[in-house]
C-alpha cells in the first residue's frame, strides 16, 4: 500500500504564498523563517492526527465486499475547489487550513451559533461505518469512515418545527483552493447540498472526522463532512462550515449548475439515467481495463431508506 | 517557391520524423495500457476506462484541429510543402478517433452493443461523435494519391467533408462540458480561426480573380 504523501515532500513553492515565495529569492535569510512558519501551518490539523486513536471507535459491521485501498480513496477525489481532475484534490488539498475549524449553525434551530469543532464532537462516541459511496459518475467504492449520525448534531442544537430542511456549507477560501479561480466556470461557490430534515435524521446518514482509521485527508473533506450513502457522491459534501435549518427546500451546487442532470434528492437509482450516461451499473474501482461493471441498485443496496419515499414519484424527483 | 531550408520537408525523413512525432502520445498510452495489465491502477488510476477515453479523446480532437490548421499556416506564411504533411495528419486524427471509440466500446460498455446503439439514439453527444467518426472513414479510405487522381474535383469536394467533422466534434466536446466552459472557450476559438482564415483566403482569391479578368489583355 501506498502511502498518502506527507507533509515534508511537499515542496515550498506550493505551501507558500507566491508573493513570499518570489521575494524569497530575493531575501535569503529572512526567507528561512517563511518557509518554517509555512511548514509549522502545513502540519496542523483541526483534530490531532491522534484524535481517533485517542477516542476509539466502535469498529464497523464488515459488509460482504472488498474495501477499496486507501491509496486510491484518497487519490481519485471530485473535490472541485481544488480542480476538476481526480488527481487534483490530492495534489492541492493540503493548502486548505483545517485547524482552527469552527461550525455554523444558524436558521430554525433552538440553539444557533458558531461552535470549534471540538465542541460539535465533544461527547459523541465514534463508530467505524463501511459505506458504499456511489458516484453520480457511475463508479464507486467502498469505505470505512469514522463518525457519527448527523442526528446526534441536530438533537443537540434542536430543531424547531418549521425546520423542514438541513443545508450545509462547504468552506470557500480562494487563496486556498485554486479550483474556485478557474475561468470560465459554471458552478458556483460555496458549494451548497441540502437533505430533507427527516433523511438527515436517518440513521445511516452521518458526519465523517476520519476514514481507514484515521482523520479524514484534506482531500476527503477534512476536517468534517457529510456521507449519505444511499444517495450519489456529490450529496456529500465535504469541509462543511455551516449548517442550516430552513422551511424552504435550499438550493444546492449541482441542481443549480444543471438541473436536469442532477436532482435534488439524488437518490441512487439504476432505472433514471443520467443524460449523458446510464446508471444501470457502476465502475467498483479500482477496475481492470476489461473487467465488467457491476450492477447498480436502488438506494445503493440501502433499502431501509425506502420508506422515507413512500408516495413520492423517484423518475420525477430524481 | 519553397524556400531553400524549408526543402527538407519535403523528404521521406521529414514525412517518417511527423510521424513519429503522433504516434508518440499513442505508444506511451499503449505502454500504459500494457503495464495495467499485469499491475492494475498502476499507470492510469483506479479508473483506466475512463482515462483511457479522455485521453485518446483529446488527442483526436488535437490533432483533428492541428490537419485543418496545416493548410491555414501553409497559405498564411506561405510554406506550400507542408500540405504535404497533412495526409499523414489527417490519418492520425483518424487513428486517435478509432481508439477513443475502442475505448469506449471496450472498457466502458463491455462490447454491450445494444447499448451503444441505445446511446446513439438517446444520448445527443454520442451521436454527433459518431457521425464525426462515420464520415472519417471514407475520407481516411480516399486519402491516397490514387484516389485522388480518380475523384479528381469530387475529391476536393468529399474532403469538404472535413470542416462538418470538426463541427461535430466540438458539438460533442462542448456538450460534455460539465463545471467550466474551458474547452469550449479553446476549442471554439481555433474553430472559429481556422475558419475565418479559409473565408479571408476565399475572398481574396475571389478579388485576385476579378481584378485579372477586369485587367486588359
Ligand atoms: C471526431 C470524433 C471524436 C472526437 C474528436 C472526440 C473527442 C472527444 C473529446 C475531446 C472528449 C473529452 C475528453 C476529456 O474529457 O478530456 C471526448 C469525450 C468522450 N467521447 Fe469523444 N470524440 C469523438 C468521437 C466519439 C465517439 C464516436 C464516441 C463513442 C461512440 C465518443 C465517446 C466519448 C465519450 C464516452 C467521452 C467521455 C464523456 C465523459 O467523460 O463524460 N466520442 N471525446
Amino acid at each position: 500500500m501506498v502511502l498518502i504523501k506527507t507533509k515534508k515532500e511537499i515542496p515550498s513553492s506550493e505551501i507558500t504564498p507566491e508573493a513570499v515565495y518570489l521575494s524569497r529569492r530575493k531575501f535569503i535569510g529572512q526567507s528561512s523563517a517563511v518557509v518554517a512558519a509555512g511548514a509549522l501551518a502545513q502540519s496542523s490539523l483541526a483534530l490531532p492526527e491522534s484524535w481517533i486513536e485517542d477516542q476509539g471507535y466502535e469498529p464497523g459491521e464488515d459488509i460482504d465486499e472488498d474495501i477499496t485501498p486507501e491509496k486510491h480513496a484518497t487519490n481519485y477525489n471530485n473535490f472541485f475547489e481544488f480542480g476538476t481532475d481526480k488527481k487534483d484534490p490530492a495534489k492541492h488539498a493540503h493548502q486548505m487550513t483545517v485547524d482552527p475549524w469552527s461550525v455554523e449553525i444558524k436558521g430554525l434551530v433552538e440553539k444557533p451559533g458558531k461552535l470549534p469543532l471540538e465542541d460539535v464532537i465533544k461527547d459523541i462516541d465514534l463508530e467505524e461505518r463501511i459505506y458504499r459511496l456511489r458516484c453520480v459518475e457511475a463508479w464507486s467504492m467502498v469505505i470505512p469512515w469514522i463518525g457519527f449520525p448527523v442526528k446526534s448534531v441536530l438533537d443537540k442544537v434542536k430543531p424547531l418545527s418549521g425546520a423542514k430542511y438541513v443545508k450545509f456549507t462547504t468552506l470557500l477560501r480562494e487563496s486556498e483552493m485554486p479550483g474556485t479561480k478557474a475561468r470560465f466556470s459554471s458552478i458556483e461557490y460555496p458549494y451548497v447540498e441540502g437533505l430533507r430534515l427527516d433523511e438527515a435524521n436517518h440513521s445511516l446518514a452521518i458526519f465523517a472526522i476520519g476514514m481507514y482509521g484515521k482523520v479524514l485527508p484534506n482531500q476527503n473533506g477534512a476536517p468534517f463532512r457529510l456521507v449519505v450513502p444511499w444517495k450519489y457522491g456529490f450529496k456529500s459534501i465535504k469541509s462543511i462550515v455551516q449548517i442550516e435549518l430552513t422551511r424552504r427546500q435550499p438550493k444546492t451546487t449541482w441542481n443549480l449548475s444543471a438541473p436536469q442532470e442532477y436532482g435534488f434528492y439524488a437518490n441512487v437509482n439504476p432505472e433514471v439515467d443520467h443524460p449523458r450516461w446510464s446508471q444501470a451499473t457502476e465502475r467498483r474501482l479500482p477496475q481492470g481495463i476489461f473487467a465488467r461493471s457491476i450492477e447498480t441498485k436502488m438506494f445503493n443496496g440501502y433499502d431501509e431508506v425506502a420508506s422515507l419515499y413512500e408516495g413520492l414519484n423517484l423518475k420525477r424527483n430524481f | 517557391m519553397a524556400r531553400p531550408r524549408l526543402s527538407f520537408l519535403a523528404t521521406k525523413p521529414a514525412k517518417w520524423i511527423v510521424g513519429l512525432l503522433f504516434a508518440i502520445p499513442l505508444l506511451l498510452l499503449l505502454n500504459d495500457v500494457r503495464i495495467e495489465l499485469f499491475d492494475p491502477g498502476a499507470r492510469l488510476g483506479p479508473n483506466p476506462g475512463d482515462v483511457l477515453v479522455d485521453r485518446f479523446g483529446t488527442w483526436s480532437i488535437r490533432i483533428l484541429y492541428l490537419t485543418l490548421l496545416v493548410s491555414s499556416i501553409s497559405r498564411l506564411f506561405k510554406i506550400p510543402i507542408l500540405v504535404q504533411h497533412r495526409r499523414t495528419c489527417g490519418l492520425f486524427a483518424f487513428t486517435y478517433v478509432v481508439l477513443h471509440f475502442t475505448a469506449y466500446l471496450s472498457a466502458i460498455l463491455g462490447f454491450d452493443f445494444n447499448t451503444l446503439l441505445g446511446d446513439f439514439s438517446k444520448r445527443p453527444y454520442i451521436m454527433f461523435g459518431m457521425i464525426a467518426l462515420l464520415l472519417l472513414i471514407p475520407l481516411a479510405i480516399t486519402s491516397t494519391r490514387g484516389w485522388r487522381k480518380r475523384l479528381k474535383l469530387n475529391w476536393k469536394r468529399l474532403h469538404r467533408l472535413i470542416y462538418l467533422i470538426a463541427v461535430l466534434a466540438f458539438i460533442h466536446l462542448s456538450m460534455q462540458e460539465r463545471s467550466t466552459y474551458t474547452d469550449t472557450v479553446i476549442y471554439g476559438s481555433i474553430l472559429v480561426l481556422l475558419f475565418v482564415e479559409r473565408i479571408v483566403y476565399a475572398l481574396r482569391q475571389r478579388v485576385a480573380r476579378a481584378n485579372a479578368a477586369s485587367a486588359p489583355s
